[in-house]
């Protein structure tokens, strides 16, 4: 589904991308792990879309087509979603409108008819309930005033609704009370099938104790340095990132 | 009498073939004429008018064209607001058209009219209150507005009165003519009343006169006025116009001025607090294209204790357009406890795009709370970008954010359906 290879990407002239690969099938749930500034963000982002990147090596193909070739929402339209690690305050635009309007582009693309107000409300609702939030925050504008735990919770729901082929979660644990984790990790638990595919960037392993990956991989300095199955997450806990930084410093 | 202003001439050897009455407005025009031969057409050095060149469109030597004018014109041109059930006055250039306009509510004493009507008739309210608020003295277009117009909206609402529906003025400016249409209107609310006005100007086609209008409202102790000034319908030509209001104790007037076009408008809006416990708003949103050029002054003084006032003003300006906003803040040594807010805040949407900013604050007492901000810059490419990660295209995402960015002004409106009216319109403008 998704092929990374040898990516390579800098901003402002510094290289934050070194070489980084991944393989993503249907129906896998990947996790990446690593330390703070390692460039896990970095590779959401441009997974994403987001243009202040210079790629400067390397391919990433999505179901057989040039990702980095696709502006934003054709990648959003095609199935791609990001789930912030910090989701943007807007003022004035309310998450029903914005998901009316979102939904329903991605429906276009899916030669699907556009949902009516009837119609959308009752999805809107139901996705809801998925995820545990308050419908009054449906008439609020989008994230603002929003607690961190709200913030992260209006991307699964965002993601609920658009039900992508990919979804790429940044750190969406991160900061959330054990209640708002479980949540989290429900709503991707409910939305996994053997059609769609997980990347899950953490910090913490405690998210895999309801998320279960089937891969693990240790990000460092702009690639991945280690890859194994979930009870790598549990040595890392175990351990912390200092052994692996020394693994790989020591081999430069 | 001293030398009359090279810009005045034409006006005041025209203004002498007028035929003299002695009514409240026929009395006030011969000072009015003489103030407007000293002051002549303000020009760019005049601070007031830095960034709004008004007198080089006096250039070609207009005069004043409110009499000569027919009050015809074809009603399928215009937007009378069907969505509305209200009472309607019509007046093309300047002059009240019967068959155009439509009053609905009835109360004892109320009146919904024509000012020139009840002047003819010397009703009261008109005689104590006609030209009190105008600053003929110094304010040209005032001075030059009293000596001329003929003929506008006069509304009085009685003591204990709520006007059940609102009352949408609307002036017409026909098509090819040059000069100077004046018009003029006086609102008198009495105690405990209730009004709310929509006042609408519409010009039919690209070549019009240029409208200077003159409104002066009293605003009746313990009473709620809220009046709407909105210039959205197609063209909207050269304007000038002067909004003169006074407040009473325990009362509430509110100001909704909403642009969506102009070649060249100056909304003035002056505001005596002369009672206690009283509230002022001031809410604005120019949203403009093209050449399009709306500068709002706004000055509210604080005269009383206890009283407060909001000024909330936005532009989103695309193109060649230029957006003014100078809000004045007056705050006399006894009007102590009051709370006086200020904002302006600009999107530039192109380059070419200006926008000016002047907040003015003269306070003399000392235990107030007054503040103001301004603000101007792009669109935030943040917020775009995460509206395209969910799908939007990058014109879909600008749209939603400038129209949410500019939608707070009109969410301040109370009366629903001219809400979602102008909230469309603005869409539509924003998505074209
Ligand atoms: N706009 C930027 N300009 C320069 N460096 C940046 C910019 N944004 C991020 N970085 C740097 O890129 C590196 C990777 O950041 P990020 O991808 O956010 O890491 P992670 O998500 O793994 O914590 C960090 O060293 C960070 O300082
Ligand atoms: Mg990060």
């Amino acid at each position: 589904m998704l092929s990374i290879k040898d990516l390579h990407a800098s901003i402002n002239g510094k290289e934050i991308l070194k070489g980084f690969g991944l393989e993503v099938k249907p129906g896998e749930v990947h996790a990446i792990m690593g330390p703070n500034g390692t460039g896990k963000s970095t590779l959401a982002n441009i997974l994403a879309g987001k243009q202040d990147y210079d790629v400067t090596e390397g391919t990433v193909t999505f179901q057989g087509k040039d990702l980095l070739d696709m502006a934003p929402e054709e990648r959003a339209r095609e199935g791609v979603f990001l789930a912030f690690q910090y989701p943007v305050e807007i003022p004035g635009v309310s998450i029903a409108n914005f998901m009316k309007a979102s939904l329903n582009e991605v429906r276009k693309h899916r030669d699907l008819q556009p949902l009516d107000a009837v119609e959308f409300l009752k999805v809107m609702k139901e996705k809801m309930r998925f995820v545990e939030i308050d419908e009054k925050l449906m008439r609020r504008a989008v994230n603002e005033g929003f607690s961190g735990g709200e913030k992260k919770r209006n991307e699964i729901f965002q993601m609920a609704m658009l039900e992508p082929t990919l979804s790429i979660l940044d750190e969406t644990d991160s900061g959330l009370d054990i209640d708002a984790l479980r949540i989290v990790a429900n709503g991707v638990n409910k939305l996994k099938n053997e059609n769609n595919a997980f990347i899950v960037i953490t910090h913490y392993q405690r998210l895999l104790d309801y998320i279960v990956p089937d891969f693990v991989h240790v990000m460092y300095n702009g690639r991945i340095v280690k890859s194994g199955g979930k009870e790598l997450a549990l040595e890392l806990e175990a351990k912390g990132y200092d052994w692996i930084k020394q693994e790989v410093d020591a081999t430069v | 009498m001293n030398a009359i202003h090279p810009t005045a001439q034409a006006f005041y050897e025209q203004w002498e073939q007028l035929e003299p009455t002695q009514t409240p407005m026929g009395i006030a025009r011969k000072p009015a004429m003489d103030s407007f031969a000293q002051l002549g057409i303000p020009t760019i050095r005049h601070e007031d008018w830095k960034y709004t060149n008004v007198a080089a469109q006096f250039k070609a030597g207009l005069t004043d064209i409110t009499n000569i004018t027919s009050n015809t014109v074809d009603a399928n041109h215009l937007n009378l607001f069907p969505f509305l059930k209200a009472n309607r006055l019509v007046f093309v250039n300047g002059h009240f058209s019967p068959t155009l306009s439509d009053v609905i509510d009835a109360a004892e004493g109320l009146v919904i009219g024509s000012l020139a009507l009840y002047n003819e008739l010397g009703h009261m309210a008109l005689r104590d209150n006609y030209n009190t608020l105008a600053n003929n003295d110094k304010e040209a277009f005032s001075a030059l507005n009293t000596a001329f117009a003929q003929d506008g909206a006069f509304i009085y609402v009685p003591a204990k009165t709520e006007v059940a529906h609102p009352v949408i003025i609307v002036h017409v400016t026909t098509e090819g003519l040059q000069g100077v249409i004046n018009s003029r209107s006086l609102i008198v609310t009495g105690r405990s009343s209730r009004l709310d006005v929509i006042e609408s100007h519409q010009y039919l086609g690209n070549d019009t006169a240029l409208g200077n209008q003159l409104l002066e409202i009293v605003v009746g102790e313990n009473g709620l006025v809220n009046y709407h000034k909105i210039m959205t319908d197609g063209n909207i030509g050269k304007h000038v116009g002067n909004l003169v209001a006074k407040q009473g104790n325990d009362s509430r007037f509110n100001t909704y001025v909403v642009n969506l076009a102009g070649q060249l408008v100056r909304n003035n809006m002056v505001v005596d607090i002369d009672g206690k416990n009283s509230e002022a708003g001031f809410y604005g949103l120019y949203s403009l294209d093209g050449a399009s050029q709306v500068d709002n002054h706004v000055t509210v003084k604080h005269n009383e204790p206890h009283c407060e006032s909001h000024q909330l003003f936005k532009g989103l300006l695309d193109d060649k357009s230029t957006g003014v906003f100078n809000g004045r803040i007056f705050v006399k040594q006894d009007a102590q406890k009051t709370n006086a807010f200020q904002s302006n805040k600009t999107i530039l949407l192109s380059e070419q795009a200006n926008t000016y900013t002047k907040p003015q604050l003269e306070i003399f007492a000392d235990d107030v709370k007054c503040s103001h901000g301004a603000t101007m810059g792009q669109i935030d490419q943040t917020m775009v970008f995460y509206l395209r990660a969910r799908g939007l295209d990058e014109a879909q995402a600008r749209a939603m954010l400038n129209q949410a960015f500019a939608a707070d002004v009109i969410e301040k409106i109370t009366l629903e359906p001219l809400k979602e009216w102008l909230l469309n319109q603005l869409t539509q403008q924003l998505t074209r």
